[in-house]
């Protein structure tokens, strides 16, 4: 018994599929034969210490930067990591795989598949694939030089990505979405709230060439235009509870509510009640940061509840 | 006379006597034993060669140029011959009737705004899939989308190769002048080459070396060079050659910065790789075919006859393996590219010709961290398999009609210096002409210098990939 084997039972036949599910998706993955797929390169050309100038008669002006180097040609082999391990590929052209274990082997075939497959090449940026080639599109799509690539190696140099028409729709609908959303935020907030987050933002409250404070309406057009202008950043502060209590605490001090006026080294009501220790900072900011930190402690809970119970 | 004092006689006992032989103890009395060592100093990781790119490819394709500004420019002119493409497919399936092509931005166009082209009324214009030409018998100038009414000058269809009656997007469209005039032909439109101004900037490289009094005045035994024992002379000699691939780096790389109060320099590399091409290949695996992409690549951009090659070693390695056909499938041997057998003994090309070009090779020390700072990057290594191809060009200066390398390191002039003096030098310090209170010598050098490259579009790197 001693030397009887272990047997393990088989996995059900539904997890080894599994395994390698990804590598059967993609080589699974069909592609419109009327369309063209642009694969784009990764590095994008840095900005120039001066920009290129155009001279046209007596006018000089900027040259829009170049996105992208003029050219560079894909490098059709490379080594990925699929179902577990390294593998070549290499695309020619007319080969119905591009596992170099599944090609052919004989050297004057691959001499001659060498020779007919067609150079492609990054052209400004971008390489326009037909999508008939579907070995070439499988290349390019799971190939290590594809920085979007499941497979790639960790050591790869990444070259390109794939233009995903769909990917960019999303991205544009989900910009599109959140203006909308940040306008009727800024639309609907109340004026209580409008203020707070205005603060937050920096927008101004008051007119710089007069000097009078501006009404709620004039502030509104630009916190709506704000909302407009950075619509994802409007919204993950919109109704920020700290961003609150920080507001009250800063107007608290400004309007001497809170202040260090009895001991420089206490924060207390205008009563005189002491706050919390604040031994050490000098600036109002520094002041308000302590205050605020301490509110969203245990001890702090009540200068909390009193400082709402003022302002909100 | 009296006669003088004899002193009493000394020296007594005299001699020791050793009952076991003299030992090397005796060696502990005896403080000034004669050493023997090399007066000079040797350099733990070869002599510094600069391995400069100026040195390396001679003055006939780098050169040194004075600037009095900070900003320093030059010009240069685009294409002579106008093409552009097609945006979208267009029907032609009546022989010898006009369709209207538009025009695809932004190839088509010269200005991003999309209001110039190089199309004109009256040009006669190629297809490229085809060779068939058309006149142009009307432009609509609308920005980024020119339609130009295209008339075949014979009984056929303008479409995309040689059957359809489609002229597909992205066909390609050669303008000419008018080739067909005709009797009393009156005044064509007028073309001109695009112009562009290049300008860059010259940072500032500084060093300094301070050293104390005491430090200064001891005498070692250790020639420093030139015969200087003083300590001070080696940590000058480092300044010099820290400043030396300080300038190097600057002008090659680049120092990207720019804002008020300092400016950087663009570097030859960052300005390749922007305007020039890039060909890739698979590191290990350099083929003849690779040699052929970047032989078409310089050709299409109107480089010169020469190049030379700044390249990293592994790539010359790879190069070297390629030319004498070491691999069993290697693609030629070493006796098909002009090599002898000389030349296979001492394995390594230093030039070779190919599809109307020559190239140099040389090795380039700066691409390579293991060779200049002495470690193995484990986290990638942006210079590995390296290698930058500059024309061997002299190119023509429209004003002065001489000729000029292009590539050049571009040097700000104070007029308080020497002129032609690149690294200005200066020392203060206790023994020094600018005394101060500290007994101390500082020693001081400042460059001012930026790139310039001429015609980038006809540099190419050429860079080994893995995967």
């Amino acid at each position: 018994m001693a030397n009887a084997e272990l047997k393990t039972a088989p996995l059900p036949k539904e997890k080894q599929v599994d395994k390698w599910a990804l590598e059967n998706e993609y080589l699974a993955k069909e592609y419109d034969v009327n369309k063209k797929y642009v694969f784009q390169l990764a590095a994008e050309n840095l900005d120039w210490i001066k920009p290129v100038m155009e001279v046209t008669g007596n006018k000089t002006r900027v040259l829009e930067k170049r996105q992208f180097k003029p050219y560079q040609n894909l490098v059709m082999s490379s080594q990925i990591v699929w179902k577990g391990s390294r593998v070549n590929i290499r695309y020619y052209d007319g080969c119905e795989t591009i596992f170099v274990a599944d090609q052919p082997k004989d050297k004057d075939l691959i001499d001659q598949l060498i020779k007919s497959t067609t150079k492609r090449s990054f052209l400004d940026g971008n390489l326009i694939i037909e999508g008939y080639d579907t070995q070439l599109l499988r290349f390019l799509d799971i190939c290590s030089w594809n920085v979007e690539s499941p497979f790639r190696t960790n050591t790869a140099n990444g070259i390109f990505l794939a233009m995903n028409p769909d990917k960019k729709a999303t991205i544009e609908s989900t910009k599109l979405d959140n203006i909308e959303k940040a306008l009727k935020l800024a639309t609907d907030a109340t004026d209580a709230k409008m203020m707070i987050h205005s603060a937050y933002l920096g927008l101004s409250i008051i007119d710089q060439i007069s000097g009078n404070s501006l009404s709620p309406k004039e502030i509104r057009a630009a916190y709506r235009k704000k909302a407009l202008e950075d619509s994802t950043n409007f919204i993950n502060t919109y109704g920020n509870k700290l961003i609150e209590i920080k507001y009250y605490i800063e107007k608290a001090l400004q309007d001497g509510t809170i202040s260090n006026k009895l001991n420089p080294n206490k924060a207390s009501w205008k009563s005189g009640t002491e706050i919390t220790d604040i031994s050490g900072l000098v600036s109002r900011d520094a002041i308000a940061d302590r205050l605020l930190e301490f509110s969203q402690s245990e001890e702090g809970a009540e200068f909390l509840i009193q400082l709402k119970a003022i302002y909100s | 006379m009296p006669s003088e004092i004899v002193r009493g006689a000394t020296g007594q006992p005299g001699p020791i006597a050793y009952p076991s032989g003299i030992t090397t103890g005796i060696f502990n009395e005896l403080n000034f034993v004669i050493p023997d060592y090399i007066p000079g100093i040797i350099a733990k990781y070869g002599n510094s060669s600069y391995m400069l790119a100026m040195e390396i490819l001679g003055r006939t394709t780098v050169e040194t140029v004075n600037t009095t500004t900070n900003t320093f420019s030059h010009f240069e002119k685009g294409r002579p011959f106008g093409s552009g493409l097609v945006a979208q497919d267009v029907t032609s399936s009546v022989a010898g009737v006009a369709i209207n092509i538009t025009l695809k931005s932004p190839q088509s166009y010269n200005n991003t705004a999309g209001t110039q082209s190089p199309f004109l009324l009256r040009q006669v214009v190629k297809i490229r899939s085809n060779g068939r030409k058309f006149r142009v018998t009307n432009i609509t100038r609308t920005a980024g989308a020119f339609v130009i009414e295209a008339t075949p000058l014979g009984t056929y269809t303008l479409i995309t190769g040689n059957s359809g009656t489609t002229l597909k997007a992205g066909e390609g469209l050669e303008t000419f002048g008018n080739q067909l005039a005709g009797e009393s032909s009156d005044t064509q439109g007028t073309q001109q080459q695009q112009m562009y101004r290049y300008d860059n900037t010259a940072t500032v490289l500084r060093a300094s070396v301070k050293s104390s009094d005491l430090a200064g005045m001891n005498k070692t035994q250790i020639d420093f060079g030139g015969g200087q024992f003083y300590e001070p002379t080696l940590a000058i000699q480092t300044m010099n050659q820290n400043m030396m691939m300080n300038i190097e780096d600057a002008v090659m790389e680049g120092v990207p910065s720019d804002n008020t109060s300092d400016n950087g320099t663009d570097g030859v590399l960052p300005v390749v790789e922007t305007r020039g091409s890039e060909v890739d290949y698979v590191q290990y695996q350099f083929a003849i075919g690779d040699f052929q992409n970047l032989t078409n690549v310089l050709d299409a951009n109107g480089g010169p006859r020469e190049y030379h090659f700044l390249q990293d070693l592994k790539q010359r390695q790879d190069i070297n393996n390629l030319l004498f056909g070491i691999y069993k499938n290697g693609a030629i041997s070493y006796g098909s590219v002009g090599g002898d057998m000389k030349e296979s003994v001492t394995y390594g090309f230093n030039g070779f010709s190919t599809d109307t070009f020559d190239f140099h090779f040389h090795r380039y020390k700066g691409f390579t961290p293991e060779a200049v700072f002495g470690y193995t990057p484990t986290q990638g290594d942006y210079r590995a398999f390296f290698g930058l191809a500059v024309p061997q060009g002299m190119v023509q200066d429209a004003k002065d009609n001489t000729s000029r390398p292009m590539m050049q390191w571009v040097y700000q002039q104070n007029p308080d210096i020497t002129a032609g003096q690149r690294i200005y030098s200066w020392s203060l310090g206790y023994t020094q002409p600018t005394k101060t209170s500290v007994a101390e010598n500082t020693y001081n050098q400042i460059a001012y210098v930026g790139s310039r490259v001429l015609a980038a579009e006809q540099f190419c790197i050429l860079r080994g990939i893995i995967s």
